[in-house]
């Protein structure tokens, strides 16, 4: 019964969002929901790491910079489609996911924080450094959208206008989500949050550590990777500029504001955190100092994040009625 | 009966300190065997490197004839030997039925395409979560399955303790002061249950200070003292040796 109502209103809520282009004319607006979707994919994928495994993971915008310039490279050098190209940026990434996952395997905290930090670093100056490949600091362009889709004679899908782009991070977004939804309810999820509470005693019940750590990098690895390649066939043109450690913050900020370790919380803060900048527009270079503080004040009063403030007013609600006196 | 754990010349040195020095120790299949001795004389690292949690510096630990020590903790947990913490460590922001379900880990052994496409991974997940429920109400914590963890009493950590340990097949159980800080009506009830457990055919090897537990629970008694063995046998022999008096007591002055 209550699987039934959650698998209507989740119905319901991907139907109102297949409705949003009809509503939405303006390509701008569009432009920001769009973004917003490939932020969901990044916190979300950010949260399997930091917030389910609680392992914090400072280079996540260097797994988003990979998939981009590899599905980029895959294309662009080697001639292949771009939806196979899309699909090589999130498997290049799970490779660098996993190659960065083996030396972190047991640093913890502020030393994990600063290692994947520097791997950050490292692969943003290799995009600035090795021109032949990625053309330093001015960037590649032209990259090509990804072909029309053509049933028979018709045209059913061209990548020109800004709605066709929109449906293809809704299905990702969805298909994503779905993927990172049943992880977490299943026994590898649990895995995940037993190693966050205490490794050692994840040992002691016969859990391999080693092995459920590097395929929790090589999962957030893959859905960044997955953005990453969205990303570069969306705008179309990729630059170091846009994958620094600011990046990382900023999707930081969307996991822990919206609600460390939970579904939905990432989600929430990943489509809070790409319009907040642009409403912010005014007030341009102070934004992130706002940031700090909102990320502050989220520390001290909601440490479960907007989630956990939901919840504990539901609960509180229900209890509230439950309780006689 | 067979010998179902065997150590010999177990050695464990923490930079000049001997925790544990030339320990010899063996538990027979079935019996419930009780370590006790003076705070710090070494039975918690006893522990620590029968289940891996450290490495020896020299000595060797058998479990059923096979040779442990270069194994890891969860391969350790695979042969059949789990254990429960004497300060409890269960997982506090997970619900209990969730700290008992991830223990299944070794009967589900997911991948992550299993976990994706596999039907038979969610029948496995399922009876896991049927297993967590049954332990949870051996130890009578049913009621509570769905709070934290952290939200439970000292003694009710314990018993989840033993509900994870238990839930894991166990063939040997180690339990490291499964009554400590508990009232004498909560360390009955943990009594009667080491009772079923043993019923069940399972060993159990624990450490425990409370003696009235101790005398009346353990068919074998083994003495530590500075990190050696200094008295082993029956609990009525053992209570009466004067080394262990002298340990527990000191020795009387000399006039």
């Amino acid at each position: 019964m209550k699987g039934s109502t959650k698998f209507i209103t989740g119905l319901l809520v991907i139907g109102g969002l297949v409705c949003v282009p009809w509503i939405v004319k303006n390509p701008y607006y569009l432009h920001i929901i769009i973004m917003s979707g490939i932020f969901v994919l990044l916190a979300s994928s950010m949260n399997l790491i930091t917030g389910c495994t609680g392992r914090l993971n400072l280079g996540h915008a260097a797994f988003y910079g990979i998939g981009a310039y590899g599905s980029t490279l895959v294309v662009m050098k080697l001639g292949f489609p771009v939806w196979f190209g899309m699909v090589m940026g999130g498997l290049i990434t799970v490779f660098f996911g996993v190659l960065i996952g083996i030396p972190c395997l047991k640093l913890k905290g502020s030393y994990l924080a600063i290692t994947t930090l520097a791997f950050g670093e490292i692969t943003r100056l290799a995009m600035i450094n090795f021109v032949p490949l990625t053309n330093g600091p001015l960037g590649i362009r032209g990259i090509p959208g990804p072909p029309t889709i053509v049933f028979g004679h018709t045209t059913l899908i061209s990548f020109e206008s800004k709605t066709s782009y929109y449906y293809l991070i809704l299905v990702l977004c969805v298909l994503c989500l779905l993927i990172i939804r049943r992880v977490l309810n299943s026994q590898i999820g649990r895995t995940f949050m037993a190693i966050r509470e205490d490794e050692v005693r994840a040992e002691t019940v016969g859990i391999d550590t080693i092995q459920v750590k590097i395929m929790n990098f090589a999962l957030g690895a893959f859905f960044a990777g997955i953005a990453g390649s969205f990303y570069a066939h969306y705008v179309r043109f990729i630059s170091p500029d846009t994958f620094t450690l600011g990046e990382t913050f900023t999707m930081l900020t969307m996991v822990v504001i919206g609600g460390l370790g939970t579904f939905y919380g990432p989600i929430i803060g990943g489509v809070i955190f790409t319009f907040l900048p642009e409403l912010l527009r005014a007030i341009a270079e102070y934004r992130m100092i706002l940031y700090g503080l909102m990320m502050s004040v989220a520390i001290i009063f909601m440490p479960d994040g907007i989630i956990g403030l939901f919840q504990s007013w539901i609960t509180g609600r229900t209890k509230k009625g439950d309780k006689p006196t | 009966m067979e010998t179902i754990l065997r150590a010999e010349g177990l050695t464990k040195y923490f930079g000049g300190l001997a925790a544990v020095e030339n320990f010899d120790l063996f538990v027979k299949k079935g019996e419930i065997l009780s370590l006790i001795g003076p705070n710090g004389a070494g039975k918690t690292t006893t522990f620590n490197l029968i289940t891996g949690l450290e490495s020896p510096t020299r000595g060797k630990i058998t479990f059923k004839g096979e040779e442990i020590i270069e194994l890891r903790p969860h391969e350790i947990v695979e042969k059949g030997i789990a254990r429960t913490f004497q300060i409890t460590r269960v997982f506090r922001k997970m619900t209990l039925l969730e700290n008992v379900a991830v223990a299944q880990h070794i009967a589900i052994r997911p991948t992550i395409s299993s976990t994706l496409f596999s039907l038979s991974e969610r029948k496995r997940e399922k009876s896991g979560l049927e297993k967590a429920e049954k332990m949870l109400r051996f130890v009578n914590l049913f009621p509570k399955r769905e709070e934290l963890a952290t939200n439970l009493s000292l003694g009710e950590q314990k018993r989840l303790e033993l509900a994870i340990a238990l839930s894991m097949n166990p063939e040997l159980l180690l339990l490291d002061e499964p009554v400590a800080g508990m009232n004498p009506k909560e360390t009955e009830e943990v009594i009667d249950l080491i009772g079923v457990i043993r019923g069940e055919g399972i060993t159990v090897f624990l450490i425990e200070h409370d003696m009235k537990m101790v005398m009346g629970v353990s068919e074998r008694i083994v003495v530590m003292n500075y990190g050696k063995k200094i008295a082993e046998g029956p609990p009525e022999e053992v209570s009466r040796n004067p080394a262990v008096i002298e340990a527990y007591l000191g020795r009387r002055s000399p006039e």
